[in-house]
């Protein structure tokens, strides 16, 4: 569980802070999105969890163990997956993944039997004699799983891992996501792939300028934003629109009107039919339709709103 | 702590600490080896390239015979050496009642398969000097850097001594020559062998003559030494030419050797040498092995140490895959510096101990506890200095060229030139460094560099101020402030300093 509470951090005097009065709770066996723009924060939050930076204000707890104060402690339950991974070049991987097994206390030989499992699991056991530099992309960051798998932390943090993954790379990632979670991991998900987030984040946390603007709950996903009614005439005309102002703002095109802004409930849409029927126009199709997350997300930290 | 440990082991164990350990015990050894051994190239002249020519006169009735030795530096004869000599009595008055001004002699030729040139002149003349080139370097012209000898016409006695280079001692005895040279040892370019080569008119071999030598400390003394206070070695004779060593242990080392040969049985001396068996300490020849690869090699794996443990990590990013680890900034960063600095103290130790067996093993003399000890220190804090700064620096730079150039750029100014620049300032400020104050000032300044450190040690442990190779400059270094609390309070802040300065930016930064 990673607890973050009032997280502040400012590089610099003279620029506004990169996060500002940060709160999350990242629950054991929940997956949390963390969405927002180049620059909203999401990368600094990640490196304050895992304690690569300092924060200049605030709390993180890792399984009640606070980053900055119980570093060691809290360390032994984060795993982190950056978005680039960056190893020593020259270095093995048995010979790394061993090297980090010694700061988590593990035996030797143990670490060898795990590094192996480890690597097969996520198939670069075949690479285990190429140095890390002739890795490929997608190869670096499975080693980065493994190597944040090697304490066997109960926390995961993957930082924009989706970037750059070919169609099944993307896949893996969710199904493993989805793994971690059923064993009961949490898992803190930064990701500009929004659809991924859809669909395996519990919950959605949206970032803007350094703030969480909103929590989306995986039970609003399918009714966010605003609702519209979407109306097929078969034949609009401007009276069809000036009678239609009273549910709301319809927009027009061809015989196809758009009702929005509405001023009565989801459930009184029926009234919309009724009125246009008592006017005698016939109506083709009438429907409702909510924004998907990108429109809300947009709507959200999109520039000038 | 176990992660401080486990990081520090690693270090221990790495590639570049490996690879840094065999660098210097290999630069040092080698060169050690070069210096003392006698099988090796070095910057002296190879001894078997050297001749040495040990000339004979004899008059008899106007008919002069001269008989030249050639020696190598071994006292191996030299075959094929041109020799140029001449008879003369001009510019001298040695003898007296010769005649002058009479017309040189010139007795030209080569040496034979056994090192000897023969030749027969007469002559109504009375010649009392010959003339020679004593010494005759490969590639090197020395033809003009003649030797006389001088005789008294018919009449050789035991009176007439010369003393020539290269340390060699001759007494004409009765139509006989005897010479005690020094020559180099094949095996040790720091022992010595004693080359007697006797020669006489009637072409006999040395009879039974007793070696005696004498080991000596003091300045004054007196030569030829009678018997009684010297030490018999053994008895010799039935030679033209033979080489013997002398049963010296390492307090012969730096001491005057005063060998002789005593006629047997009437103990009458009949020729003398003094040479030096060692020319200097094992403390010195250590000083000067290690002052050329250290000058340079320590600063920059000093440099190089805190580069590829700490700052090329730090600096790429890869130190944030550790950092995530259960250990802390600051521990890893001291754990990676004080791994850097026990590999240094292990390397110098290593190279230091096989340099002083080298030594040890060609020329019976060793380090002093204390002076391994100022040597090994001195070292090893000046890299630790080097490398703490290049750790001060990674804190602030985030780029690999940024660190590296920097560290290239303090090797330059802080190594090579930080005494000049000093001198500048001094100068500037119209520093008198004749007198003590300028000199204090010197030393402070200098100091402000780990690379003084060494000489500063070295300074303190032979209690004089800017002696080179054991040569002094005649300042007490306990008068210009060099003292125990002070060497220490240099060592202790360039350890301490930057690495202190590094943790806690390490802890607090990001």
């Amino acid at each position: 569980m990673i607890q973050i509470t009032d997280l502040i951090k400012q590089y610099s005097r003279n620029q506004p802070p990169a996060v500002r009065n940060l709160s999350l709770e990242i629950n054991d066996g929940e997956i949390m999105g963390f969405a927002g723009l180049n620059g909203a924060g999401k990368t600094t939050t990640i490196r304050i969890v895992c304690g690569i930076i300092f924060p200049t204000g605030g709390k993180v707890l890792v399984n009640g163990k606070d980053i900055v104060k119980e570093k060691v402690a809290a360390s032994k339950h984060i795993g982190w997956v950056p978005e680039l991974p960056n190893f020593e070049p020259t270095g093995k991987s048995v010979q790394l993944l061993k090297y980090y097994a010694g700061f988590y206390g593990i035996p030797p030989k143990e670490a060898e039997t795990k590094a192996e499992t480890l690597l097969k699991k996520f198939n670069i056991w075949d690479a285990r004699k190429r140095p890390l530099k002739d890795y490929s992309q997608g190869m670096k960051k499975r080693f980065s799983i493994a190597a944040a798998m090697m304490g066997d932390p109960d926390n995961f943090l993957f930082d924009e891992t989706l970037n750059g993954l070919d169609p099944e790379g993307v896949k893996n990632m969710r199904d493993f996501m989805l793994s971690l979670k059923k064993e009961g991991k949490a898992v803190f998900l930064s990701s500009h792939i929004l659809s991924e987030l859809e669909n395996v984040a519990d919950r959605i946390a949206i970032i803007k300028r350094g703030e969480i603007v909103k929590v989306v709950e995986r039970s609003e996903l399918s009714n966010l934003g605003e609702l519209s009614v979407k109306i097929v005439l078969q034949k609009a005309d401007d009276n069809a629109v000036s009678l239609l102002q009273q549910f709301g703002k319809p927009e027009n095109s061809g015989n196809e009107i758009t009702l929005r802004s509405l001023n009565i409930p989801s459930d009184e849409v029926y009234k919309v039919t009724e009125a246009l029927f008592k006017a005698g126009y016939r109506v083709i199709s009438i429907s409702t339709e909510s924004e998907g997350l990108e429109d809300y997300f947009l709507e959200l930290v999109g520039s000038g709103k | 702590m176990r992660d401080f440990i486990y990081d520090l082991r690693r270090t221990l164990t790495g590639k570049f600490t490996i690879v840094m350990i065999v660098l210097i015990v290999l630069a040092t050894v080698g060169i050690a080896y070069a210096s003392v051994s006698g099988n090796s190239s070095s910057t002296l002249i190879n001894p078997s390239s050297t001749a040495y020519v040990l000339p004979a006169v004899y008059n008899n009735n106007g008919t002069y015979k001269v008989v030249d030795f050639a020696v190598n530096g071994y006292g191996e004869p030299v075959n094929g050496l041109h020799v140029v000599t001449w008879l003369s009595n001009s510019g001298s008055d040695f003898v007296s009642g010769s005649s002058k001004n009479a017309t040189p002699i010139y007795i030209n030729g080569s040496t034979n398969n056994n090192g000897y040139f023969n030749a027969t002149v007469s002559s109504k003349s009375n010649y009392s000097a010959y003339y020679y080139s004593s010494e005759y370097i490969s590639d090197v012209n020395t033809s003009l850097i003649y030797v006389p000898i001088y005789y008294s016409n018919n009449n050789l006695s035991s009176s007439i001594y010369s003393a020539m280079y290269p340390n060699l001692g001759l007494n004409l005895v009765n139509h006989s020559f005897y010479y005690l040279l020094k020559v180099a040892n094949e095996s040790s370019k720091i022992k010595s062998n004693l080359l007697i080569y006797y020669n006489s008119d009637s072409g006999k071999p040395m009879s039974n003559e007793d070696i005696y030598y004498f080991v000596t400390n003091a300045t004054g003394y007196g030569i030829p030494m009678p018997e009684s206070q010297m030490t018999y070695l053994r008895t010799v004779g039935g030679f033209h030419s033979d080489i013997f060593s002398l049963p010296l242990n390492r307090t012969a080392n730096n001491a005057l050797i005063i060998v002789e040969l005593f006629s047997t049985p009437k103990n009458e001396t009949v020729a003398y040498a003094g040479t030096f068996y060692s020319s200097s300490s094992a403390s010195s020849q250590i000083e000067g092995i290690l002052q050329l690869p250290y000058e340079f090699l320590i600063p920059i794996l000093g440099i190089f140490s805190a580069y590829f443990y700490y700052g090329k990590d730090k600096a790429s990013g890869v130190l944030e895959s550790i950092i995530t680890r259960p250990v802390t900034k600051g521990r890893i960063m001291v754990s990676r510096f004080t791994g850097g600095a026990l590999s240094f103290l292990a390397a110098i130790f290593i190279a230091l101990a096989l340099t002083d067996l080298l030594v040890l093993k060609y020329t019976d003399t060793a380090l002093s506890a204390s002076s391994f000890a100022s040597i090994l220190l001195g070292y090893t804090v000046e890299a630790i200095g080097f490398a703490g700064i290049v750790y001060f620096v990674s804190q602030f730079v985030k780029s690999q060229g940024g660190i590296l150039g920097i560290g290239i750029g303090l090797f330059f100014v802080m190594v090579i030139f930080w005494s000049m620049l000093m001198d500048i300032i001094l100068f500037e400020v119209h520093a008198n460094l004749a007198v003590k104050s300028g000199v204090v000032d010197t030393i402070i300044l200098n100091s402000l560099s780990p690379a003084y450190f060494p000489t500063l040690v070295l300074d303190y442990h032979t209690n004089s101020y800017g002696s080179i190779l054991g040569v002094g400059s005649g300042i007490l270094a306990s008068s210009v402030g060099i003292t125990l609390a002070s060497v220490v309070i240099v060592g202790i802040i360039w350890v301490v300093v930057p690495a202190l300065a590094s943790f806690f930016l390490a802890r607090s930064r990001d």
